[in-house]
């Protein structure tokens, strides 16, 4: 319904009577005198035929003048019909932090639930006016939104559901153990603020920020919160001795803590040993750093009493060598026993201290030296990752002893080839003299193809594969002299090939790993310019990846909720356990795992040999979330938009203004056309 | 009223210009238009034979010898013209523009002295109404010219005209013995063609001189227009008009105007007769020295 901001401009139509005034006061005719009126007789004649119509034009024109007048009356009236926008300043927007530190208890209560008491009440409250209305987001590990704009219809429907966020006990409290997606929360609220930038946004956290902006932060901590948490741990082999080192940290006060380390130990004595600190002391707010190294103290100078101080770092020995380890569980408490407020980091588990195990058989009538020297350094490149078990075979000296084809994980075969392929590994076929029955391709048994004298082969193929990363399908990284013909390679894919012929092939399938590669090592200087080197490591990360990684790749086993986890598998599934006992399995890799809760989480693979891979690792809080008295400079940045009193109504003076000038136009017109 | 044309400088320039009449005319004697008849100048015209009764004395001797015939020798006749100018002194030739009142008159006193200055009879016939009359005679010399010019810049512009009716009724309309001019704008609705006809009737050579001011010929007015007819005698008078001036009116004028005149000049082409219609913001030296000479009236 259109209304008028100035009605006293309506006065404006008092113009239509003078309008009508002048018209009947306007001297109809203005007299001339003029010599004679007979030539405008004779014109009279001449006049072209007037159309009816246009008799009614002086009727139009007034009539045009008329709606002028109102136009302009209208418009200094300023019309305006009110915004379909509820620009109410009673509108409150409310978001809970739901970070892992809001579960920070205090007397018995955590900041979550005050946060959602305070956040109930406030809703209650302001749902009882009759213009109110709520939002509530809740920024979780992603931000969502709870209720969205609910006005006092739905005042119970709307605190149900902030009661719902509490849930039956701690295990349905719907606070995570990641860090808040505060900027998702505070775009949510923006999305709000542009349908009504008239809205208060309230954001109920214990973070402390500087420079809030528009938000108004509630601080739902309290006095006396405090914590001790074991910030970050890692293990570093050195010597073949294994240290763990811990972060540690205190929030809220300074106090002294005690850690103990229990190691499981995968070889000899299988139970577990405990190492204890003595009495740290930790300065409120600074990382303190704490080593258990299982190596014996005479290995070090100023040990006493198996404790030494190398600067800030405490280091506590054991003489009780480890050489493997299924689990080492460190504990932090305070020294006096007192509880802090934050129990969620007050422990981590370290896995990976046993290695699994990879069997690799290098079968060959030649032996090269390349193979032997270049397994020996995979061993040494990936023993954290794996214990790689390797077996030679001269195939000429095995006399009525049948060539291995099972109970291996990687199988490289020179030269002489194994009647049939095995079918629980990956299989490296190198300058093939016959083709295995099963291999899916036929060499030519006539013999190797060879450049003329002093020359190589010119070379092409897909360096787009993951086997060629950081090789070029080229004769400059494959120089090649001679090579067998393969006369038929179905279900393979060509990586490499000289005119027509293939030089590298793959094949890669579920029941399936073969790599063909028809030329010798020594047909080749691709083995000492680090191209053949370069394909084998590609082999072993393209057919033996690491079940889990983190974002960079590298091979670990203890993460932070709502950190990325890259996941693999040797075979088709890959099954991982949550803390909660629950499942995951999945069938596509890389995926990319993100825990939403700590504990300990395991991971499970059926190998192509039929051999079930297991693995665990561990998922921490994030470190930041175990600073209780956290501060941040800045809430990221939300956006008001700028409400003018224009905002509030939908202005109707560009229409108005638009029919004038349409009005005056057409007058125009229609005064040209009279007068023509 | 008080013209603005006519001093001695204005007529000291017409001294070099002479009417350009027809040789038809009779004229009368002692004038200076040479006419197709024999008379007893000095300017050899042709020979004929001696026929009983001829002045013996105007026999060639010389032929006689030669041909032993008597023949004459004859000689070119120069004649005295009567111009006569019908002045329209109605209200539409100055009431609603002075200056074209004062442009008539002058271009009636520039002829007058043009005839004066050749040794021709002069009259100024003044129509008003249907009569016309003749306030100062046959003038004839220079003398009797100004005196009846001065008086000529003080006539009255009124009432109506009839020039048909002027004309034709006019005592001293002459016949066969000169020019005859009518000046006017000719917006009339009377019958001025049978003017024309009745002069040449009589022999008489015609010249209409139409004189029209710029707003005649270019209104610059539009709208509601009552237009007052200057020789109107009241408002209610049928001769005015109530009109909405438009953009098409204005060129249905122009276009009625025009064949007016157009009209005008067939009629006297048609007829022998010169026709010149002037602006009487057209400089008068342009109109007789441009306009007058282009239709061969000067000479």
């Amino acid at each position: 319904m259109m209304d008028l901001l100035m009605p006293l401009g309506l006065l404006g139509l008092l113009g239509i009577i003078a309008l009508i005034i002048i018209y009947i006061l306007k001297p109809n005719y203005q007299q001339k005198v003029i010599s004679s009126t007979h030539v405008w007789k004779l014109s009279l004649r001449y006049r072209r035929k007037q159309l009816p119509i246009n008799r009614l034009l002086s009727l139009l024109i007034l009539l045009c003048q008329i709606l002028v007048i109102t136009a302009c009356a209208m418009i200094l009236a300023q019309p305006f019909i009110p915004s379909e926008e509820d620009y109410v300043d009673s509108e409150r927007i409310l978001v809970i932090d739901a970070s892992a530190d809001m579960r920070a208890t205090n007397d018995g209560t955590t900041r979550f639930e005050r946060a959602v008491e305070q956040v109930y009440a406030y809703s209650s409250e302001t749902l009882m006016q009759q213009d109110g209305i709520v939002t509530v987001i809740l920024a979780g590990d992603e931000a969502s939104v709870l209720v969205r704009r609910a006005d006092a219809t739905r005042r119970a429907e709307v605190l149900d559901l902030i009661d719902g966020l509490l849930g039956e006990d701690d295990s349905q409290m719907q606070c995570t153990y990641a860090q808040a997606d505060v900027d998702g929360a505070m775009r949510l609220a923006e999305e709000i603020l542009q349908i009504n930038p008239l809205a208060q946004v309230l954001f109920y956290t214990a973070t402390s920020y500087a420079d809030p902006g528009p938000v108004t932060v509630v601080d739902v901590s309290e006095e006396g919160e405090w914590n001790v948490g074991i910030i970050d741990a890692s293990v570093a082999l050195e010597e073949n001795y294994y240290t763990f080192s811990v972060d540690i940290a205190a929030y809220g006060r300074s106090t002294s803590v005690i850690l103990s380390c229990e190691v499981y130990r995968a070889d000899g004595d299988p139970v577990r040993f405990t190492l204890d600190t003595p009495a740290v002391f930790c300065t409120d707010g600074v990382t303190t750093t704490v080593e258990f190294r299982t190596r014996p103290s005479s290995d070090a100078d100023g040990v006493e009493d198996g404790v030494s101080y190398d600067g800030d770092v405490l280091a506590v020995w054991s003489d009780v060598h480890v050489n493997f380890y299924d689990r080492v569980t460190i504990y932090i408490q305070s020294a006096d026993a007192s509880s802090d407020s934050f129990s969620y980091d007050d422990r981590v588990e370290l896995y990976g201290g046993r290695p699994e195990t990879l069997n690799i058989l290098y079968a060959s009538s030649t032996m090269t030296s390349f193979f032997s020297n270049m397994l020996s350094i995979l061993r040494m490149q990936y023993s954290l990752a794996w214990t790689i078990n390797i077996t030679e075979v001269r195939t000429d000296q095995l006399g009525d002893e049948e060539l291995a084809t099972s109970g291996y994980d990687f199988y490289i075969y020179e030269t002489t080839m194994p009647d049939t392929l095995p079918t629980d590994g990956v299989v490296f076929l190198v300058n093939p003299q016959s083709s295995p029955s099963d291999a899916g391709f036929e060499v030519d048994t006539r013999g190797s193809v060879s450049a003329p004298n002093g020359y190589i082969f010119s070379v092409t193929g897909n360096s787009a594969h993951p086997l060629m990363e950081g090789l070029s399908a080229s004769e400059s990284d494959f120089p090649i002299t001679a090579y067998m013909p393969i006369l038929s390679w179905d279900n393979y894919e060509t990586l490499l090939s000289v005119g027509e012929d293939p030089i590298l092939l793959v094949r890669n399938d579920v029941s399936s790993k073969v790599v063909v590669m028809p030329f010798s090592v020594n047909d080749s200087t691709a083995a000492i310019q680090l191209s053949l080197p370069t394909l084998i490591y590609n082999m072993f990360n393209y057919f033996f990846p690491s079940a889990v990684t983190d974002a960079d790749g590298t091979v670990a086993s203890l993460f932070e909720v709502g950190e990325e986890i890259t996941l693999n598998a040797r075979g088709p599934a890959l099954t991982v356990t949550l803390p909660s006992g629950e499942t995951v399995s999945y069938e596509s890799f890389p995926t990319v795992f993100t825990p939403d809760t700590y504990g300990l989480y395991g991971h499970s693979q059926q190998l192509i040999s039929g051999n079930l891979s297991e693995g665990s690792f561990y998922v921490k809080v994030a470190a930041s979330e175990s600073d209780l008295t956290r501060a941040e400079a800045e809430l990221p940045e939300i956006v008001v938009p700028i409400v003018s009193e224009e905002d509030t109504i939908q202005d109707l003076l560009l229409y108005f203004a638009i029919a004038l000038a349409a009005l005056l136009f057409l007058e125009w017109l229609l005064q040209v056309k009279e007068n023509y | 009223m008080k013209g603005t044309y006519l001093n001695t400088e204005f007529f000291s320039r017409l001294e070099t210009l002479a009417l350009n009449l027809r040789k038809e005319l009779a004229g009368f004697f002692g004038g200076k238009h040479l006419v197709r008849t024999y008379g007893q100048t000095v300017e050899f015209a042709d020979y004929r034979e001696y026929m009983l009764g001829d002045d013996i004395r105007r026999i060639d001797w010389n032929l006689y010898s030669r041909f032993e015939k008597h023949f004459l020798k004859l000689f070119t006749d120069e004649r005295q013209m009567h111009v006569r100018i019908f002045l329209d002194c109605s209200a539409s030739m100055a009431k609603a523009n002075a200056q074209k009142g004062a442009y008539a008159v002058a271009a009636a006193a520039a002829l007058g002295f043009l005839a004066v200055h050749n040794m021709d009879k002069v009259s100024y016939q003044l129509i008003r109404g249907s009569r016309a009359e003749n306030p100062f005679g046959t003038i004839v010399g220079k003398n009797s010219f100004f005196r009846a010019i001065g008086e000529l810049e003080n006539i009255a512009f009124e009432g109506d005209s009839e020039i048909s009716a002027a004309v034709t009724g006019s005592p001293d309309s002459g016949s066969n013995d000169g020019l005859t001019v009518i000046i006017s704008d000719f917006l009339t609705e009377n019958d001025w063609k049978k003017a024309v006809d009745y002069l040449v009737y009589k022999k008489r050579q015609v010249m209409l001189v139409q004189i029209l001011s710029p707003e005649e010929i270019d209104p610059n007015y539009s709208g509601r227009v009552n237009l007052i007819d200057a020789e109107s005698e009241a408002i209610e008078d049928a001769r005015n008009m109530k009109l909405r001036v438009t953009h098409s009116l204005l060129a249905a004028y122009e276009e009625a105007l025009k064949d007016m005149i157009g009209e005008l000049r067939s009629f006297c082409a048609s007829r022998g007769a010169d026709f010149v219609s002037v602006r009487c913001d057209t400089p008068l030296e342009r109109m007789l020295f441009g306009e007058l000479l282009k239709v061969g009236i000067m000479a």
